[in-house]
C-alpha cells in the first residue's frame, strides 16, 4: 500500500468519523417527516376517521359491552398491538403507572373520557361520552360520540371528529384534520390546519359594534374594462368606499376596496386582496398573492389564496345554507370571526388575539 | 410602585425555586451526584485518553509517510498541572506562497459562485463560508509571511476538546436532566458524547493537517473556526438530539 492509499485510506476514515454523530440526523432526514402532516395524509384522515369508527362498531362492540358490566378490559389485538377499553365508571389516570408520560395503547371509553396533561398517546382514543384533553398532553387521534374538548396548549397531530361539539381551548393546536357535526370554537392562539364544520367560532364573540354590512352604498362603481394586453379590468384597481360594484373584478395587480362597498361578483386578483371594514361580498375570492379582510366584513363564497389570508375580527364566511370554504398557505384569523363550512391552512392556521389583530 | 413589584417578583421567584428544590429534592441530589461521579470518572481516564491519542496519532501519521512529525503531549497550563496534557503535533508549513493564495481565494470565489446551483438549504450557508474563508484569508495571510508549525493550533483544537470532554457532565446536568427522568440514560448519553470527542480528536488532528498540507497554512483560521469547536459542538447537538428521541416507557 503506497502513501496515497494511505492518504485515502485515513481521509476516508476521518470523514466517516466526522459524519458519525449526525448518521442519526441524516437517516431522519431521508426518512422525510413522519409526524408532520402532508397534503395527502391530510386527505387521508377523514378515510383513517371512517376506518376507526367502523373497527369500533365492528370489532369492539360487544368488548365494550363487557367492559359496562365487568370494568377495564386491556389485552392486545393480532399484531400485537396493545388496547385498553375502559369501563364506565373506569378512569384512565388509575391505569398509568406513577411518572409514565407515554400511552402506546389504543383506548376505547365507554364512557367520558379524561386524558390527563403532559401524556404522550400515540394511538386512537374513542369514547361514547365526552373526551376532556387535558392541558399540554399531545393526543395522535380522538373520536367522540359527543362533545370533545381540548385544553389549553394541548395537541392533537392527526385528526380529531366529535358527533357534536368540539372545544379548542387557548394556545391549543390541531395538527391535521378536525371536524365536528355541529360546531367547532376555537379560542386565541388556538392553532389549526383544517377544521370542518356547520358553524366554526373563532375566539370570543363579541357584541357587534358597528353594521355588518353596509346596505346603503353611495353610488355604483364602473370597474375600467380594458381587455387585449391586459387581463380584465387592469393592473391595480381602488373600489372607494361605500360603492356597489355588480360585476366580476379580474386583474393582474393589486385590488383595494374600501369600507361598504358591496361587491356582487367573482373577484380575482394576482397580486392580492386589500378588503376594507363591513365590506360584503357575494362572490368567490381569488388570489395569488395575500388576502386581507377588514373586520364585520360578510363573505358569501369561498376565499382561495396561494399565500396568506388575513381576517380582522367579527367577519362572516359563508351560511348554515350556504357553506364556503377559506384555503390558504396560511390563516391568521381574528377573534369574532364565524366561518360556515371549512377553513383549511395548508401550512399553518391561528386564531390571533384581539390586540395583535390587524 | 415598581420597587414593590420588583420585590414581589423576586420573593416569588425565590418561593418557586424553594418550592420546585423541595419537592425534586431527590432527582436534584442525584444529578449532583451524578455530575461529580462522571467527572471524576472522566478525570481518572484521562490518562487513557492520553495513551490512545498518542498511539492514534503515531499510528496515522506513520501511515501517512509524513516526515518526522513530532507527536507527543503537552500541559494544558505551563508549570501548573502537569498532568492534564494534549496531545499536539509538530509540522511546519513552508509560508503562503501565491499557489496557496490562488487556491484558497480561487476556492472561495467559485465555491460562492456555485452555491446557486446548491441545493436551497445549503445556498446561504456556502456564501456565507466564501465570505468568511475570504475575510480569513486576508487579514491570516497578512500576517502569516514565514513558516507555520501546526502545534499551536493542534494544541488550541486538542485542549478545547479536553475542556469540552471535562464540562460534559455539567452541561447535560444543567440541561438534559430536566427532560430526562432516567438516570442510566443520562450517564449513557455523557458517555457517548465525551467518549466520541475523545475518540474523535486524533482524526479531527490529522484531518486539520492534511487539510493544511492541501491547502496551505492560510486556511488554518477557517478551519480552526468552522472545523474546530464548532464541529464538536454540533456533533454534541446530534448525539444529544439522538438521545432525546428514545421512547420513553409506555404503558
Amino acid at each position: 500500500m503506497n502513501t496515497l492509499q494511505n492518504g485515502l485510506l485515513l481521509a476516508s476514515l476521518c470523514t466517516a468519523v466526522g459524519v458519525l454523530p449526525f448518521v442519526p440526523t441524516l437517516l431522519t432526514r431521508l426518512r422525510g417527516p413522519r409526524v408532520g402532516q402532508t397534503r395527502q395524509t391530510l386527505s387521508d384522515a377523514s378515510v383513517q376517521c371512517e376506518n376507526f369508527r367502523r373497527l369500533i362498531e365492528n370489532d369492539f362492540a360487544s368488548l365494550i359491552n363487557l367492559a359496562r358490566k365487568n370494568g377495564t378490559i386491556r389485552s392486545a389485538n393480532d399484531h400485537g398491538q396493545p388496547f385498553i377499553v375502559l369501563g364506565f365508571q373506569s378512569n384512565l389516570v388509575e391505569l398509568l403507572a406513577p411518572g409514565s408520560k407515554r400511552l402506546r395503547s389504543c383506548v376505547i371509553a365507554s364512557g367520558h373520557l379524561d386524558i390527563p396533561g403532559e401524556l404522550i398517546c400515540d394511538r386512537e382514543i374513542f369514547a361514547e361520552g365526552q373526551i376532556n384533553v387535558a392541558p399540554h398532553a399531545v393526543v395522535k387521534s380522538l373520536l367522540s360520540h359527543r362533545d370533545i374538548a381540548i385544553g389549553p396548549r394541548a395537541r392533537v397531530t392527526r385528526w380529531a371528529r366529535s358527533d357534536r361539539r368540539l372545544d379548542v381551548a387557548e394556545g391549543a393546536c390541531i395538527k391535521g384534520w378536525a371536524s365536528a357535526g355541529i360546531e367547532i370554537a376555537l379560542a386565541r392562539r388556538a392553532c389549526f390546519q383544517k377544521v370542518l364544520a356547520p358553524q366554526i367560532r373563532f375566539g370570543r364573540q363579541q357584541d357587534q359594534t358597528g353594521p355588518r354590512h353596509n346596505t346603503d352604498t353611495t353610488g355604483r362603481f364602473e370597474p375600467p374594462v380594458r381587455s387585449g394586453t391586459r387581463p380584465g379590468n387592469g393592473h391595480d384597481l381602488q373600489i372607494p368606499a361605500g360603492h356597489a360594484v355588480k360585476e366580476d373584478l379580474i386583474l393582474s395587480g393589486v385590488l383595494v376596496i374600501g369600507d361598504g362597498c358591496h361587491i356582487i361578483g367573482q373577484i380575482r386578483a394576482e397580486k392580492g386582496i386589500r378588503i376594507g371594514a363591513d365590506v360584503r361580498i357575494d362572490g368567490a375570492i381569488h388570489a395569488n398573492g395575500g388576502i386581507e379582510i377588514g373586520p364585520r366584513s360578510c363573505i358569501s363564497g369561498p376565499v382561495v389564496s396561494n399565500g396568506k389570508i388575513t381576517v380582522a375580527q367579527a367577519c362572516v364566511f359563508g351560511s348554515t345554507d350556504e357553506p364556503c370554504t377559506l384555503s390558504a398557505e396560511t390563516i391568521m384569523i381574528g377573534e369574532g370571526c364565524v366561518a360556515h363550512g371549512t377553513v383549511h391552512a395548508l401550512c399553518r392556521g391561528e386564531v390571533i388575539a384581539e390586540r395583535n389583530a390587524p | 410602585m415598581k420597587s414593590t413589584q420588583a420585590q414581589q417578583r423576586s420573593h416569588r421567584q425565590k418561593h418557586l425555586l424553594r418550592e420546585l428544590l423541595r419537592s425534586n429534592w431527590r432527582g436534584v441530589a442525584e444529578t449532583i451526584a451524578m455530575l461529580l461521579g462522571l467527572t471524576l470518572a472522566s478525570g481518572l481516564l484521562l490518562p487513557f485518553m492520553q495513551t490512545f491519542w498518542t498511539f492514534a496519532l503515531v499510528q496515522m501519521t506513520s501511515l501517512l509517510g509524513a516526515e518526522n512529525p513530532g507527536v507527543g503531549l503537552v500541559p494544558v497550563f505551563q508549570g501548573q498541572w502537569e498532568r492534564l496534557q494534549v496531545p499536539t503535533l509538530h509540522y511546519l508549513f513552508p509560508a503562503p506562497n501565491h499557489h496557496d493564495w490562488l487556491i484558497n481565494l480561487g476556492g472561495a470565489t467559485v465555491t460562492f459562485l456555485l452555491a446557486g446551483l446548491a441545493p436551497a438549504l445549503l445556498r446561504v450557508p456556502l456564501r456565507v463560508l466564501s465570505v468568511l474563508h475570504v475575510f480569513c484569508v486576508v487579514l491570516g495571510g497578512l500576517g502569516t509571511q514565514v513558516a507555520t508549525d501546526i502545534a499551536p493550533h493542534a494544541k488550541s483544537l486538542a485542549t478545547l476538546t479536553l475542556c469540552l470532554i471535562l464540562l460534559m457532565p455539567l452541561l447535560l446536568a444543567l440541561t438534559h436532566s430536566i427532560i430526562e427522568p432516567r438516570a442510566p440514560h443520562r450517564a449513557w448519553v455523557c458517555a457517548l458524547c465525551s467518549g466520541y470527542l475523545a475518540f474523535s480528536l486524533p482524526f479531527k488532528l490529522i484531518g486539520h493537517m492534511v487539510l493544511l498540507d492541501l491547502l496551505g497554512p492560510l486556511a488554518m483560521p477557517t478551519l480552526f473556526l468552522l472545523f474546530g469547536p464548532a464541529l464538536d459542538l454540533l456533533a454534541v447537538v446530534a448525539i444529544y438530539a439522538w438521545a432525546l428521541s428514545w421512547q420513553q416507557e409506555a404503558v
